[in-house]
C-alpha cells in the first residue's frame, strides 16, 4: 500500500509539465487581457477562504465593540457631537463656495464639477506580499464596482480597483511598486507622476527638473489627468527633497496623505465618466449613441480646461 | 461512505486549509515581513511523509491557488512552490532521516530558492527591486519548523493518515 517508488511519470517529467504550465499562465496573466475575466472568475470562487481568513478578526472586533463600556460609548458620543459642529460650519462655507464656484465655472463656459456617487466598503484582508500592495475589500461586481475605480479613505486617495469577484474586489494601493497616480503641487500647480515605492510610507515624485519650485510639506493632490481620479483629492505630502546635481532630476520622496497601513473602511466614488457609461449600458442602442458622443465631448473640455488653468495660475 | 469519511485526503486537506488562511490573514505591520511560508512548510511535510500522495502537481495548484488570493501574478507562486516539493520530492529519502535541525537548516536553503524565484519572475514580468526583507520568511519558516513537524507527524500518527 505504501510505495517506496512513487506511481506515475517521473518526478522530472512533472516538473517539466508544471515549469510550462506557468509561464503560460505567466504570460497569459501579463501580456494579455484574457485573464480579466479569469481572474474574476478564480477571485469568486476563493472568496470562501478569505471570509475564512477575516473572521478571527471580526469576531475580536465584535466582542470589543460589544464589552465597550457606557462611559466610553458616552464619551464618543459627546466628541463626535462636536466633531459634526465643526465640519457642519465647514460644510455650510463649502456650501457657498460651491454655489460661488459654479457660477464662476458658468461665466468662463467652462463645465460644471458634479457630485460623485459614493459607497463605503470593508477591508477583508491585507495580503502581505512585499512585491505587491493590495487589499481586498467586500463589494463587487455586484454592487457594480469596476475595476479602474478610484478608491479614497477620509484623509485622501487609497488606490485604485484593479480586479473584482462577484462579492470582493481587489484594490492595489497607491505604494505598490507597479502603481503611478498622476498629481499636481497644490501651492502652484505643477504637474507630475507620484510612484509607489514598494514601502508602505513613502513615495516618488519622479522625472522632475531641477529648478521645479517644490518644498518640503508641499501638498500633493489629484490632477484629474489620466481619466482614473478625479481631480482634487488629497494624495501625499513632500517630506524630503534632495537636490543632487550630478543626477538629472531631483529626488522627491512623499508620504500619502491616506492611512494607507491602517485602513478599515474606504469609500469608492463612481465617476462622471463611468456613470454615463453604466447609464449608457442600460439605454437601448439608439440613445446610447447620443450619450457616448456627449461624455466624448465633456472629457475633451475637461482636458482643454486643465490646460487654461495651467496657463492663468500665474498672473493672478 | 465511511471509507470516504477516513479517506487521508480530508486530513491533509484540512491542514492545507490552515496553511493557507495563516498565509493571507491580516497581521500587524511590524511583524508581517516575518510571516512565516505556511503553505510551503506544510506541503514539504507531507512531501517527506506521504509522497505518493502529495507532490509536485498539488503543489502547483495550490501555489496556484495562494497566486489568486494573493493578487500576485499567476503562476509565480505555482512555479516556486513546484520547484521547492520537486527538490524535496527527490531527495526524500535522505532528508526523512535527517535530524530536525538538519531538516530545518536545509528547508531554510530551499526557502530561500522559494523566495529567489518569486523575486526572479516578479523581476522579469513587473520590474520589482530587491531587498533583504524579502528572506526574512526563510529564516521564520526554519525556526517553525522546528514546532511543526513534531505537531504534524504527531497528527498524522493520531489519524493514521497515510
Amino acid at each position: 500500500m505504501n510505495p517506496i517508488f512513487g506511481s506515475g511519470p517521473a518526478l522530472s517529467l512533472r516538473f517539466a509539465i508544471v515549469f510550462v504550465l506557468s509561464i503560460v499562465a505567466m504570460t497569459v496573466d501579463v501580456y494579455t487581457d484574457s485573464s480579466r475575466q479569469i481572474r474574476s472568475t478564480l477571485n469568486s470562487i476563493v472568496a470562501p477562504v478569505q471570509y475564512l481568513a477575516d473572521l478571527p478578526q471580526e469576531l475580536f472586533e465584535g466582542a470589543a465593540k460589544y464589552g465597550a463600556s457606557k462611559q466610553k460609548l458616552l464619551d464618543q458620543n459627546e466628541k463626535l457631537q462636536i466633531l459634526q459642529l465643526e465640519q457642519n460650519e465647514k460644510l455650510q462655507r463649502y456650501e457657498m463656495l460651491m454655489a460661488e464656484n459654479a457660477r464662476l465655472r458658468a461665466l468662463l463656459d467652462t463645465n460644471i464639477r458634479v457630485e460623485a456617487k459614493k459607497a463605503v466598503a470593508e477591508i477583508m484582508s491585507v495580503a502581505s506580499h512585499p512585491y505587491s500592495h493590495n487589499v481586498v475589500i467586500d463589494k463587487g461586481l455586484s454592487d457594480e464596482v469596476y475595476e479602474g475605480q478610484p478608491v479614497l479613505d477620509h484623509m485622501g486617495v487609497v488606490g485604485q480597483v484593479v480586479s473584482a469577484g462577484n462579492n470582493t474586489a481587489r484594490v492595489i494601493l497607491l505604494t505598490d511598486q507597479t502603481h503611478a497616480i498622476p498629481v499636481r503641487v497644490l501651492r502652484n500647480d505643477i504637474k507630475g507622476v507620484l510612484n509607489g515605492t514598494g514601502n508602505i510610507n513613502l513615495m516618488s515624485l519622479s522625472n522632475m527638473p531641477h529648478d521645479t519650485d517644490i518644498q518640503v510639506g508641499d501638498l500633493l493632490i489629484t490632477s484629474g489627468l489620466g481619466g482614473v481620479f478625479p481631480d482634487g483629492y488629497p494624495v501625499a505630502k513632500v517630506v524630503d527633497v534632495k537636490t543632487d546635481l550630478s543626477k538629472p532630476f531631483l529626488e522627491i520622496t512623499a508620504t500619502p496623505a491616506a492611512q494607507v497601513n491602517r485602513l478599515k473602511h474606504v469609500l469608492l466614488l463612481w465617476t462622471q465618466a463611468s456613470q454615463l457609461k453604466s447609464i449608457e449600458q442600460a439605454q437601448s442602442t439608439t440613445s446610447k449613441k447620443r450619450k457616448f458622443k456627449r461624455s466624448n465631448a465633456s472629457s475633451s473640455r475637461n482636458t482643454n480646461n486643465g490646460v487654461t488653468e495651467v496657463g492663468k495660475r500665474p498672473n493672478e | 461512505m465511511s471509507r470516504l469519511f477516513r479517506s487521508s485526503w480530508w486530513f491533509i486537506g484540512i491542514t492545507i486549509l490552515i496553511a493557507l488562511i495563516l498565509s493571507i490573514m491580516p497581521l500587524p505591520l511590524e511583524i508581517k515581513a516575518f510571516r512565516p511560508n505556511w503553505l510551503a512548510l506544510v506541503l514539504i511535510y507531507w512531501t517527506l511523509a506521504l509522497p505518493h500522495k502529495v507532490n509536485i502537481g498539488t503543489a502547483w495548484i495550490l501555489g496556484f491557488i495562494l497566486d489568486i488570493l494573493l493578487g500576485t501574478v499567476l503562476g509565480v507562486h505555482a512555479l516556486a512552490m513546484a520547484l521547492v516539493i520537486f527538490v524535496t520530492a527527490s531527495n526524500f529519502q535522505k532528508l526523512r532521516n535527517f535530524s530536525i535541525w538538519q531538516q530545518s537548516a536545509i528547508l531554510f536553503v530551499f526557502l530561500i530558492l522559494y523566495h529567489f524565484v518569486i523575486f526572479w519572475a516578479n523581476k522579469f514580468l513587473i520590474q520589482v527591486e530587491f531587498s533583504v526583507e524579502y528572506l526574512y520568511p526563510a529564516l521564520t519558516s526554519s525556526v517553525f519548523w522546528l514546532w511543526l513537524f513534531p505537531v504534524l507527524r504527531g497528527y498524522r500518527r493520531r489519524f493514521r493518515v497515510r
